[in-house]
């Protein structure tokens, strides 16, 4: 079962209840975190990582390490921060331990599962998975021209939906400093126009 | 509700409500929400950005199932390369075991050392210092003078050389005692 965890319906719950009693242990109510929130976290960090199987290994990691830290949170109402702050932090620590393996031993030959070579792209869905590989494409050239802290914020407002104080929460930064990037990567787009126009001409 | 077109919201005031609406003023907000000129300037900034929202929801994969913290592999880890701890562990603890032990036998080596007493030391030093200087006794002169040395040979006896070169008398004449003075002092006395 979803919940609306701005607006409860009638019959259901405020949110930080859930939150409450699954930090006090209460049955299910863990679960109904789970359910709530897996979906917005595994693709908050597809989009970072873009691999299923890594995506599927950190969000796992993050409702852990929420489960274990949960009774530490202080504030239930601000839980949504808390947790994309968990989730930011283990695609931070995914990508350094990815540089330390680089440096310390030769990685296997990986099959990449959304390389257009890859076999997937000879099944039926294939048309569907080249163009999925080729906004992923796009997507990473758009972004690439903001600093990271700009890619951060803007992927955080406008493709996971999070408000500027849970950014800033997640981020671990002053609200201003995140209307700052957010000001300054919008600021970057409409000085390239050509840039959101190569996307607009690949998807209109 | 009635607009009022000179306070439409400008470029700035448009982009400040795309990244937050709180920023604007009361009166601006008010004006926004009223104001479908506005309301359009604002959708048309905040659209390309949403459509990449939307898209990039689209374009993600479902995963594979929901998560279960119970069933949770342990010692799995999340990137599949053959990556394990263990053995990581086992290296780092072999690396620390070898760093410890050349620590170890080097503070012994200095340890030996720093147990000799200072005479044995200084005793070292002159037998070394001693070698030196017979080994200068021995080659003084440089290799192209040293046909000019005297070479004792044995058929050459002290009767010989005193045959050859006599010892004088009375050393205080010799002419180095005349000139020192010594021998007319010795005479006086």
């Amino acid at each position: 079962m979803a919940i609306n965890t701005d607006h409860p319906g009638p019959g259901e719950l405020p949110f930080d209840v859930h939150v409450r009693d699954a930090a006090r242990g209460v049955q299910g109510a863990f679960d109904t975190i789970v359910e709530t929130f897996y979906a917005d976290i595994f693709k908050m960090i597809y989009y970072r990582t873009q691999s299923r199987p890594d995506a599927e290994d950190i969000a796992q990691e993050v409702f852990l390490s929420v489960f274990q830290n949960l009774s530490k949170l202080k504030s239930p109402e601000r839980f949504r921060g808390w947790l994309f702050q968990i989730a930011v932090n283990k695609v931070k620590d995914y990508y350094r331990k990815k540089r330390w393996l680089k440096i310390f031993q030769k990685m296997p030959e990986r099959v990449n599962p959304d390389a257009p070579e890859s076999e997937q792209f000879q099944q039926p869905d294939a048309e569907k998975r080249l163009q999925e590989a080729d906004f992923w494409n796009i997507f990473n050239r758009i972004v690439k021209t903001l600093s990271t802290m700009e890619k951060e914020v803007f992927m955080l407002k406008f493709l996971d939906h999070l408000s500027i104080r849970e950014i800033a929460q997640a981020l671990d930064r002053s609200e201003s400093t995140v209307k700052t990037c957010l000001y300054r990567a919008i600021k970057k787009f409409q000085k390239e126009p050509a840039l959101l126009r190569l996307f607009e001409e690949a998807w209109t | 509700m009635k607009t009022n077109n000179s306070i439409h919201l400008n470029d700035e005031e448009i982009l400040s409500a795309v990244i937050d609406t709180g920023d604007l003023d009361t009166k601006k907000r008010v004006h926004l929400s009223a104001c479908p000129a506005c309301q359009e300037r604002k959708s048309a900034v905040e659209a390309p950005f949403v459509r990449m929202g939307d898209l990039a929801s689209r374009y993600t994969p479902r995963p594979a199932g929901s998560p279960s913290i119970v069933q949770r592999q342990p010692g799995r880890n999340i990137f599949g390369m053959g990556f394990r701890l263990r053995p990581m562990l086992a290296a780092a603890i072999g690396i620390l075991l070898m760093v410890t032990w050349i620590g170890w036998q080097s503070g012994d080596r200095r340890r030996n050392a720093g147990s000799l007493d200072s005479a044995q030391l200084q005793k070292i030093d002159d037998a070394a210092l001693m070698a030196e200087v017979d080994a200068l006794i021995d080659g003084a002169l440089p290799e192209a003078y040293r046909y000019i040395a005297w070479d004792p040979e044995p058929r050459f006896t002290d009767d010989f050389i005193q045959f050859v070169a006599p010892l004088p008398e009375d050393d205080s004449l010799s002419l180095d005692s005349k000139q020192r003075g010594e021998g007319l002092w010795q005479t006086s006395v």
